[in-house]
This record gives structure tokens, sequence and C-alpha cells, in this order.
């Protein structure tokens, strides 16, 4: 038995013409919750996934996959989506006055998660820029330190040490 | 409080979008695509009928200036027209409908965002299926669910099937597996405790599955252990099988089995002390008992010539033996006091997974199977008796248009190499072995 071409599941969706739909089943939910960890609650975020969406929709045939990853592609637009928001809100907005969340599911469960998630809101807005951002990729958007480094620019063991310095931190302080 | 807080938690703080707004989201971009394509239609038209005046204008003047009639040329020129839709028709129809069409043509309600993806009739067919199976032993099918609960797509119509079955079973129902048929027999996806033989690649090729991509699942292992306040016990597969096994050969009449007598250690191997034989393990049921059936029992049933010819000569009466537990006592359920039940027993063994085990050091201790300890060096090297590789086939040629599947089998990669949610597998713990989980996907040539 022979192997032959190897590539990432991405890249082998990719390879063999670009699946939107299944890309978007995959990415939608990433996205999203990238944004509600950038945000730290549920206010906007739709709107922003659905406008980073509607951007890689727009610009896909600018799209170089011989570049970047399909995911790396979108989640850098989400990245300036967030970056240009949170840019604006803040000239505008305490963070407080964002930490309005509605979420659907059981009562109980949406109460502590969103307890928790304002909580860790406010911890993270003491955190560096770059951390909060740190955070959002990997839990919210959970994706690989490799895939974070590519984003942020930063080395992959880099991403782990801070990661970890920073969880060590929140916890501290949770 | 304090101690709540690490990735697990972090992770659990995520939620799901609605669906109504990924329903929504998903017909607007749908929307934008037809817009987008009846523009470029549009101008392509304008531009094809400014160019055609533009040459008719062209050449009119060109023979008004020569001095022919110009009515001919006209004619001529416009008769051009309708053959060059025809042209345009006939790729259409020998493309499948064509680009344009696919994009325009409603599937189930809703205009496909898909473009370029496999054959018309194959997504159709797909598209109304409202399953994907995937068939695997229980370590397998145990961890798909899980993964399955936490990736896959919410309101997705698409939901995966578990088949409990063996490994043979399982890669049998791939390779007999076809787009578009409803044969209950058959899977997507199929996990096993061992690699794809050459001779099922050959059944899945003369029955044309011949799209498929092996993905390594780590490593199911299990332990003997008991309380680190006595010691790595030392056994060898054979003393397990004999002490554990419901049936075991008389030592008296060759090639006779008898209902196990052994009730102390030493009756099994003089080597051993005269302590009392007693296994502590979870259900029968579990995926932990499950590997160590099919591991150590069998390691050391397979010590047994005559036993172990059985595999080729009556495969279900070497599972039989092999496989089957007593049921007299000796091994039963561990409770929920384990460790005080080891501490207080030194005879006391429990039957574990290896994470378990190795997640508390303090704890256990485990038993070396013939002289080679449990440890990941080698579990990697598949030395250890107590040990399996276990993968995953993939059916590529569905993965390529069933969604749902695409994201199952993203989610199932993602845990295997992040080893964060796989309750029973060994994961790469070794950083030597995590690119050979974060590898990218291979497909199988054969």
């Amino acid at each position: 038995m022979t192997l032959e071409h190897a590539v990432s599941l991405t890249e082998f969706m990719e390879t063999n013409e670009l699946n939107w739909d299944a890309l978007y089943a995959h990415e939608a939910p990433r996205i999203y919750n990238y944004f509600r960890f950038r945000l730290g609650s549920d206010g906007d975020v739709e709107e922003l996934t659905a406008r980073t969406f509607e951007h890689a929709w727009r610009s896909r045939s600018r799209y170089r996959r011989d570049l970047a990853g399909f995911a790396t592609w979108l989640f850098k637009i989400a990245q300036n989506i967030g970056t240009d928001y949170l840019r604006a809100r803040r000239e505008h907005l305490p963070l407080e006055a964002a930490v309005d969340v509605t979420l659907e599911g059981t009562p109980e469960r949406d109460a502590e998660q969103r307890s928790n998630l304002k909580r860790l809101a406010l911890l993270c807005a003491a955190l560096p820029e770059r951390e909060r951002e740190l955070v959002a990729l990997k839990y919210g958007a959970v994706i690989n330190n490799r895939m974070i480094a590519q984003l942020t620019g930063l080395s992959e063991s880099n991403v782990g040490t801070i990661l970890h310095r920073v969880v060590q931190t929140l916890r501290d302080q949770w | 409080m304090k101690n709540e807080l690490n990735d697990d938690f972090l992770q659990r703080l995520r939620a799901e979008p609605s669906r109504k707004f990924l329903s929504a989201l998903k017909a607007d971009l749908d929307r934008q695509t037809i817009d987008r394509t009846r523009a470029r239609r549009t101008l392509f038209r304008t531009a094809i009928l400014a160019a055609l005046i533009g040459g008719s204008a062209v050449a009119v003047a060109f023979a008004l200036l020569k001095g022919s009639r110009p009515a001919n040329t006209l004619a001529h020129v416009v008769a051009i027209g309708p053959s060059q839709s025809a042209a345009s028709k006939m790729a259409a129809e020998r493309s499948g409908g064509g680009a344009s069409k696919t994009i325009a043509a409603p599937a189930q309600g809703s205009v496909p965002l898909v473009l370029g993806v496999a054959p018309a009739p194959d997504t159709a067919a797909q598209q109304s299926r409202v399953a994907f199976v995937v068939a695997g032993p229980t370590a397998i099918i145990l961890n798909a669910q899980d993964i399955a609960r936490r990736w896959m797509p919410p309101g997705s119509k698409v939901q995966p099937e578990f088949n409990l079955t063996s490994s043979s079973e399982a890669l049998a129902m791939l390779c007999h597996a076809r787009l578009g048929t409803a044969d209950p027999g058959s899977a997507d996806i199929a996990g096993a405790s061992r690699r794809i033989l050459p001779s099922e690649l050959e059944t899945c090729r003369f029955n044309g599955v011949t799209h498929l991509a092996e993905l390594p699942s780590g490593y199911e292992s299990v332990v003997l252990a008991r309380s680190k306040l006595y010691g790595p016990p030392k056994l060898s597969a054979r003393d397990i099988f004999l002490a554990l096994a419901a049936e075991v050969p008389d030592s008296r009449r060759p090639q006779t089995l008898i209902k196990n007598p052994y009730r102390t250690w030493n009756a099994v191997d003089s080597a051993l002390l005269e302590e009392r034989i007693e296994i502590l393990g979870p259900p029968l049921s579990s995926a932990t008992a499950a590997a160590f059936r099919q591991t150590l029992m069998e390691a050391g049933c397979a010590t047994f010539p005559w036993l172990a010819a059985l595999k080729q000569t009556d495969s279900k009466r070497y599972e039989k033996v092999c496989r089957t537990l007593r049921e007299d006592g000796v091994y039963r359920d561990r409770g929920e006091k384990l460790r005080e039940h080891l501490e207080t027993y030194p005879n006391a063994l429990a039957l574990l997974d290896f994470r378990e085990v190795s997640a508390q050091p303090e704890t256990f201790a485990a038993a070396s199977i013939d002289g080679v300890e449990p440890n990941i060096d080698t579990i990697v090297a598949e030395t250890y008796a107590g040990s399996r590789a276990m993968f995953i086939y993939v059916n590529t040629e569905h993965l390529r248009v069933m969604p749902a599947m695409f994201s199952f089998v993203s989610g199932y990669r993602r845990s295997v190499a992040e080893s964060w949610s796989i309750p029973t597998l060994v994961a790469p713990q070794r950083q030597a072995d995590a690119a050979k989980y974060g590898a990218p996907l291979q497909e199988m040539k054969f």
C-alpha cells in the first residue's frame, strides 16, 4: 500500500474543490465563539460573525490557498473585523455596557455560563490586548497553537507559554 | 472554585450559535452568490452584445467602403448568435448542468452554496441520506459519540449513526459502502484496533470504494495495578489468562478445557505468592474491559499453541475461549472505594485504563507484563501486551459531499491530536508523536 498526496483536512477539501457548505458549517461556530470570547458577551457577536462571512464571501475569489489555509484566512478577516469593532466601541462604551448576554438553552445552564463568561471578560479586561486575543483564539475558536502562531506572528512555543501563564493568572484571580 | 478554571472549563464557556442565526446568515450568503452570478452573467451578455454590434458596424462600414452588399454580411454575423448559444447549452449539458445552473438550482428548498462539488447525481443521493454511519469497536464508538455531541454543527440534518461491532466487521461494512445506497450493512467511517489488511483493501476496490483515508487514533491501553504501597506486580500474559478466563486448559489433559479452578496466584504459577486472585474492574461492557479481553487475555491465550491455532480454524471458538471472563466473583465491579480497597488488600488488583494509572502515580503501581512495564514508550513501540493501536478509516468520497461528516472527522482529528476529549485512548503524549496525529489527512492509494 502506498500513500499519496498529504494534505490537511481543510486543504483536502480545498484541493478537491472548495465545499463552502462544509466550510461554513465547520467554521461558523468557531468564528461565533471567537467573537464571544473576544467581546466577553453575546451582544453584537452575531453581527460580527455575519460581517466576517459576508466579507469572506465577497472576497473569496481573491483567496489564495497557496498563501494560507482557508481557516487561517477566515480568522484573519475575523481578527480585523474584531479589532475595528473594539476600537470603535472603546470610544463610546465602557466594557460593562457590552456585557449584556442573551443565550439560548436551559435557563440554569445559561445563567451559569453567562455569569462565568462575564466574569472571565472582566478578568480578561485587565490583560494586555495580545493575551486577550490568544484566549479568544484558543478557547473560543478552539484552534491549535500552530494556527494561533500563524495568526499572531508569535512562535508556537511562545503561544503555549503565554497561554499557560494567562490561564494561571486567570485561575489565581478567579 | 479556584481550581475550576482550566482548559476544559474555559472551553465549556463556548456556546452554539442559534440555528435561526446560522440559517439566516447562510440564506443571505446564498442570495449574494446568486446575485453575483447574475450580475456577472449580465455583464458578460452585455459585453458580447456590444462586441456583436460593434463588429457588425465595422463590417457594414467595411462593406460599404468596398461597395459590396452589407445585408448578407449582417445576416451572416447575426447568424452566429444562435450557434454560439447552442454550443454553450451543449457545454452546460456536458458539465451536468453548468456552474450557473448548479448555483441557481434549489436543493431541498434552499439554494446550495456548493460551488463545483461532486457530480450532481451523487450530491443529490447524499443529500437524501439522513445519516452517515460510524462502525467500530467500543472505544471508537464511545469516543465518536462524544465527538459528535461536541463537534457536529447544530441543526444538522445529517446525523451520525453508530454501529458497535468488531474491527473486521466495521471494515467489511466500509468496503461494501456505496454512494447513495441505503444498504444497512455499509459504513462511511470504520474504526479498527488494527490497520486495514491488503485483502480488505482489495474488497473495497472490488466494490468501488476507492477513496479512503487512514487516521491514527492513538492507543487503547489497559493495565492491572495495585496500591502503590505494595509496589508493582510482575505478571505474564499467561498468568492473567489462567487467572481470569472462564475456561482454561486442563494441566493433566492437554487440549481439553475445564472450568477455571484457580483461586490463588501460586496455583496459576508456582513462582507467584499464595494470594487470593481478586481483580476489580469496570463493567464488562466497558471499553476498558473489552480492550482487556482483546489484548492481555488474548496474549495469554495465544501462549497455548493449540488455542492460538483456533484463530485460523475456528475463530468463533477462539474468541469464546480467549475472551470470556470468569463469572464466579474473582473479577468484580471496582466499586466506589477502589483506592481504599487496594490499600487494604495487597492481593487485590485493579483493571484500569492506562491514562487513569499514569495520572495517579502516587496511588497505583502498574503491573509489568512479561517484563515490560506499561509506559508511553512501550505502548508506542507496541511491546506492551496490554495495548493496541487504533485507527479510523474514512470514505473520503462521502466526506466531500457530506458537510456533517466533514465536521465530524475534523472534530475527531482535533480531539485525538489535542487529547483532551479522548476518554479511553492514549493520545500522543510524546512530542515526537504529535506530528503523527496532527499530520495532514492522507488519502490511501490502492
